[in-house]
Formats: C-alpha cells, structure tokens, sequence
C-alpha cells in the first residue's frame, strides 16, 4: 500500500511551492468577560440551545438530583466515578424510592452494552470545562467516566463547577486542560440535546444521542 | 445510463414540488447563515483568518501530511493510503473482511459517498448502512444525496412519511416530524447496538496531534466511532490542518456557513483507539487518506484553491441555479458551485465538463464562500481549459463569442448591426429556443440607444441656438 503513499507524494513533491506566507496567528478581536458575565452568557446560550440549566450550591447537589428523580421519574440512573459526591448522591437516590436503581459504568462496554442501550434513563457526568461564548461543555471521556456515559442513554446531567466557565473556544485550544501532544482518546464540545433538522429544516430533539441535556452549575 | 444534465435540469425545473422544497430550504438556510454574521467585520476578519489557514495549509500539504501519519501511528491509529476510489474501497473491505464483518454503520461522509463505498460493500454482501438522518431517508429512497450538509433537503415532511409508510411499514401522523425522527432514532440504535464496524468521515484532521475532528448535530457520528469495535475514518489529503489552536475559527465558519449554527451539537475529537483499561470505544481505528485527484489539483497553481474547501455547502445555498434546479439535476456527488469545480478536476472534462456551463457568474458563491475561494474565477479558469481542451473545432458559443467580439471592436459594425437589429425587429427569431418557448423574446427598440442620444443632444442644441 505504501505504493499509493509513494505516488501521492511523488505529486505533491512536484508542485512549485510559492513561497506566499499566509499570516493567520494575529488574534481576532474578543470580548473578554469577567466571570459573572460569562456564567450569565452560558446559561444564555445553553438555554437558547434547549438545555436545562440549575445553579446550584455545592451543598444541595444531592438534594437537586433526588429533586429531579422525582419530579421527572428517572429510574436508573448511571454515575461514573470522576464525580466527587457520587457515593452519597446514590445512596440518596436510592432512598428515594425502591423503584430506583443506580449503575456504576465498571465494567467494559460489551458487558454493560445491554444495560446501556435499554435500561439506563439517565447518566450523571462530571464536566472539564464550559466555554461561555457559545454554550459548550468540553467533556473528556476517560476510564472513570466513559465516551457512551454522555450518549446513549436518553438523558445527560452534567456536573459543571462555576470556576472552570471560560469565555471562548479559542481560549481552550490554547490553552488546553490535557498534557501537550498528549491527548486523551477523546475529546467531546457538547451544546444542546442531540438534535436534527434533516426532515424540512424541522429541528426535532433526541435524534442519536440524549433527547434532554440537563446542566448543573456548582458554585 | 445516466440522463443527460440539459434533460435533468428540465425534469428538475418542471418539478413544481421539487422546486418549493428547494426554495423554501435555501431561503431557511441563506436567513439561518445571515443572522449569524450579521457583524460584518467580525465575519470579514474571521473569514480572511479562516482562507489564510487553508491556504496555508495546502501549501504545506507534504509536510502536514507526514506529520498526521506519523501522530496517529504514535497514537496507535493505523495510516492508509489510497490513491483513488478503487483503492480506498478496497483498503476498506480488506479491514471489514479481516474482522468477518457483516454489518457496517455509517456516519455522514461526503469522501463516502464520492468513492461510492456503499454499492461496493454491498457487492460483497457487507450490509452498509446510512445513520445520519438526512442520509438514511435518501438511502431508503435509493437516491443520493442531494445537498452536502442537509442530504433529504429535496423531499418534504409528507413525502418522507409516505416513504416510511412504503418502506418500512410504519406509519405516523401526518405532519409529525418528531414521530419519524423517533422511528429512525429506533431502527438505528438497534444497528449501532450490533455494527462490526463504523465507518466516518473527518471535518479536520489535526496533524501535530494526530487527531480526528468531527462535527455533527445529532450524535449518530459519535456513535459509529465509539460503539462498533472498529472504526474506519475516511478522508480526502486536504483535510489537514497544522494544529488545535486553528481549530476554533475554522469551526466557526464552518457552522456558521453551513446551518447558522454558532457551534453544533457535537464537536468530537478523536485521537486513538480504546486504550489499556478504557471501559469503551473502538479497539482498533484506522484513517484512510484519499487522493483521488487532490494532489493533481495541488498542483497547479491556478486551481489549487479548490483544496481550501470546507464543504459548509453556503455556495449552492446562494447559487441561484442550484436553488431552481436542485442537487440531483446535477448528477454528480458534489453539486452546486463546488461541485461544478471539483467533479471536472477529478473527473475530467469529458465526463462531469457540462457541469461548468450551469453558472451565470453572478458570483454570489464566492461571496459567500467562508474560506474566500474564489469560486467564478474557477469555473471561468475551468471553462477556459475546457476549452481548450475539447476539439478544434468552433461550438456554436465560440462562434457566437467570436462575432460578439468583433462587433464589439469595430465601432462602426457595431452601429450596423445595431441598425439592421432595429431594422429587423418585427422579425420573430426565437432564440434561444430554451428560453422562448416559455417567454416573449424582447423586441429590439425602433432606435439604439446611442443614436438616441445623439438626437436628443442635437435637438438641446438647436433649441439653445434659437
Ligand atoms: S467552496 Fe466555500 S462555500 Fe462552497 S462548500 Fe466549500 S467552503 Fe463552503
């Protein structure tokens, strides 16, 4: 195969290069914003994007959640084990009625697959960062909190702290939250529900992934 | 045997059903695009960065390239390359074979759809199936795509619940767009459930990190690249970018060109397959370069700006011959003004070289064009070789132009021409033919205007005098 890479680069090889420099490392103008503004302006655009979104002290996340189990009726819940308050958020789940279970994702996806796919109703995550400009959770998936956590089932609750909100997407690719040329397998920006407008520029929610994004701001 | 473009474009313009799903989509998306830029500055600026970064980038194509292979192998994606679509198939059955795979899933994919990858795996009984929303009711429907970003964008809500009902059996209230969305959302998880393999395109690939970057809306490519046990990318050499730090405006524009989003749903990033002690995601991922006539284009220095393309689809959402005739008419994968640009550079002019003529170089494509490729000084640059490229013998548009440029040069031709015109204009000519038999030709006015104004200057003059 290493025939085609041959040919390819034989190609490109043989073109003149001009030796134009295309300037593109001048910033572009942006408005910076200081934290209050910026929450302000999450909180905007995630709505604006058909998420729910809670500011919550740190002390009621558990009360939040059981408030949430029962007014929605989520019965099984999925947690991971990045999210600092995990272990007394399920037992107060728990103990809010027999008829909810919760699941660790702990064992790999072929054996959860099952659960996964036609069980779980809702899954808590923990989030890296939000991107305040245009709404945006930055998650990344690792073994304590897998990719699918954010996907399958139909419900995504995300676990944002107040002081990780950033002003621009710009901000975050230069200066990353991973170890240089170290990146982790995945990296995820979400926005909204999963949505399409494939039929008659209808947008319709729950298309693929969660049909609800519920976001927590912790302070 | 495909229909000819001039028999296509009519079938499509009598089309009156065809034509208000056009028309209603592009003026949706045309106001979706407009409200997001609506500082120009800010979108002049942006756009500027944006075609310097791909300018930049094609340039440096050997070396970005070396750098992507070298990153991903580091990072345990395995590099293939491919020179055509033939080869690209290939590689890929190979890989599917390998793991006994019967049932592929797939995420939206343009460099899919130009290798033609799905008629291929089906003939060698590999069940390939489309998952993104657009695209699944297309293939339902055994069409293709007939817009870049919104693939079902030429049928409407009550012909794709006919279509459901025909196809699958199933039907839904009139009218409720949820209802299907959730019968595809159905049928389609219980593919991802039990792929071998997923198969995706790639927006940018990130060469110094050795990352695959995907943007998407509804999840299904997030899906085919983390449920199936291998995931197969598939991209043209073009969509290499130097680093993450270009990322963020290329995204912008991207988004905001193609649905007037200012970011999508989904942004997924990925830079290797599951690793020691992950609990999912594929285990193996393999990135499969296409050339496909990319480095020829790369070459030459008048149409290498082809390359800067983001594929955001705002050319054929302002192209006023796209928005009548539709995607199909054009009969190839890429329609509208890219396509009419990149289909005769890699297929050549004897096969895709009609396409050049449905253009009336109003420009609105490279107006809008986010990565300011200059798309009616390619289609005029293309026409040219075209043209020079066909037989020596004089088409009637040559020869028309030929006449034309005389007149034109020799002032007093020009006013015989104009006065036989003038002369002659009770004659009724009928041409041309395509735009008579529905219209009144114009008649020619008793006098030019030239002469016009020599008579009201002279009679100003005379009354001066008196
Ligand atoms: S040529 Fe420009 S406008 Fe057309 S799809 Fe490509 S990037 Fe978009």
């Amino acid at each position: 195969m290493s025939e085609a890479r041959k040919a390819i680069f034989a190609r490109l090889n043989q073109r003149k290069i001009s030796t134009k420099k295309h300037d593109f490392q001048a910033p572009l103008a942006t408005k910076h914003l200081n934290k209050t503004e910026a929450k302000k302006l999450l909180i905007e655009k995630l709505q604006e994007n058909r998420a729910e979104v809670y500011s919550i002290p740190s002390t009621s996340l558990t009360d939040t959640l059981t408030t949430i189990a029962t007014e929605k009726g989520y019965k099984t819940w999925l947690f991971g084990k990045n999210l600092s308050g995990a272990k007394t958020a399920s037992k107060a789940l728990e103990s809010v009625s027999n008829e909810i279970s919760v699941i660790q994702y702990d064992s790999d996806y072929e054996t959860l697959r099952e659960v996964l796919f036609h069980q779980v109703d809702v899954s808590v995550t923990s989030v890296k960062a939000a991107i305040a400009e245009t709404g945006t959770l930055l998650l990344i998936p690792d073994k304590n909190e897998p990719r699918m956590m954010s996907l399958i089932p139909p419900v995504h609750i995300a676990i944002l702290k107040q002081s990780d909100i950033v002003t621009s997407f710009q901000q975050v690719a230069d200066n990353p939250p991973w170890q240089g040329k170290n990146m982790p397998t995945n990296i995820l920006f979400i926005s909204s529900p999963s949505k399409t407008a494939d039929i008659q520029q209808t947008i319709a929610y729950g298309a693929h992934g969660p049909k609800e994004l519920i976001v927590l701001i912790v302070n | 045997m495909k229909t000819k473009f001039s028999k296509r474009i009519e079938l499509a313009l009598a089309d009156s059903q065809l034509r208000m799903n056009f028309r209603g989509a592009m003026d949706f998306l045309r106001n979706k695009r407009q409200l997001a830029f609506n500082d120009v500055e800010e979108w002049q600026a942006l756009r500027k960065k944006g075609a310097a970064i791909r300018q930049d980038a094609i340039q440096r194509l050997p070396e970005l390239l070396t750098q992507l292979e070298h990153q991903c192998q580091q990072n345990g994606i395995q590099v293939h390359w491919a020179e055509d679509g033939n080869e690209a198939n290939k590689i890929i059955l190979n890989i599917a074979q390998q793991h006994n795979a019967k049932q592929v899933i797939k995420g939206k994919s343009m460099a899919t759809e130009e290798i033609e990858l799905n008629d291929f795996l089906e003939k060698h009984e590999i069940d390939c199936i489309e998952s993104d929303m657009g695209e699944y009711i297309v293939q339902l429907d055994n069409e293709k795509p007939s817009h870049i970003i919104m693939p079902a964008i030429h049928k409407n809500t009550a012909q794709i619940t006919d279509l459901f009902e025909k196809k699958l059996g199933i039907s839904t209230p009139s009218g409720d767009v949820d209802a299907l969305i959730g019968v595809g959302r159905r049928i389609l998880r219980e593919r991802f459930e039990h792929a071998d393999i997923g198969i995706s395109g790639v927006n940018f690939a990130i060469a110094d990190t050795g990352t695959l970057c995907l943007v998407e809306n509804e999840g299904n490519g997030r899906l085919s690249t983390t449920a199936p046990p291998v995931h197969i990318a598939l991209m043209g050499i073009e969509k290499v970018i130097p680093n993450i730090q270009v990322l963020p405006t290329l995204q912008r524009l991207l988004t905001r060109s193609a649905t007037g989003q200012h970011i999508t749903s989904y942004l997924n990033l990925i830079s290797s397959p599951r690793k020691k002690g992950e609990l999912d995601g594929p285990k193996e991922v393999h990135l499969v370069l296409l050339d496909n006539g990319r480095a020829n284009i790369s070459q030459d220095e008048k149409l290498q700006s082809t390359l800067a393309c983001i594929r955001c689809g705002a050319c054929m959402n302002h192209c006023p011959v796209y928005t009548r005739i539709g995607g199909h008419a054009y009969g190839s994968t890429y329609p509208g003004p890219i396509g009419q640009v990149v289909m005769p550079q890699i297929k050549g002019f004897k096969q895709e070289g009609e396409l050049l003529d449905a253009c009336s170089l109003n420009g609105a494509c490279g107006e809008a064009c986010p990565v300011e490729i200059d798309l009616p000084e390619l289609i005029r640059t293309l026409r040219h070789r075209k043209q020079e490229s066909s037989s020596t013998c004089w088409s009637k548009e040559v020869f028309i132009w030929f006449v034309w440029t005389k007149i034109h040069l020799h002032p007093w031709l020009y006013r015989q021409a104009t006065l036989l015109m003038a002369v002659f204009r009770t004659l009724n000519l009928n041409y041309p033919k395509g735009w008579t038999r529905t219209r009144t030709m114009p008649k020619a006015a008793k006098m030019s205007l030239h002469r016009q104004v020599r008579e009201r200057s002279k009679t100003k003059k005379k009354k001066e005098n008196e």
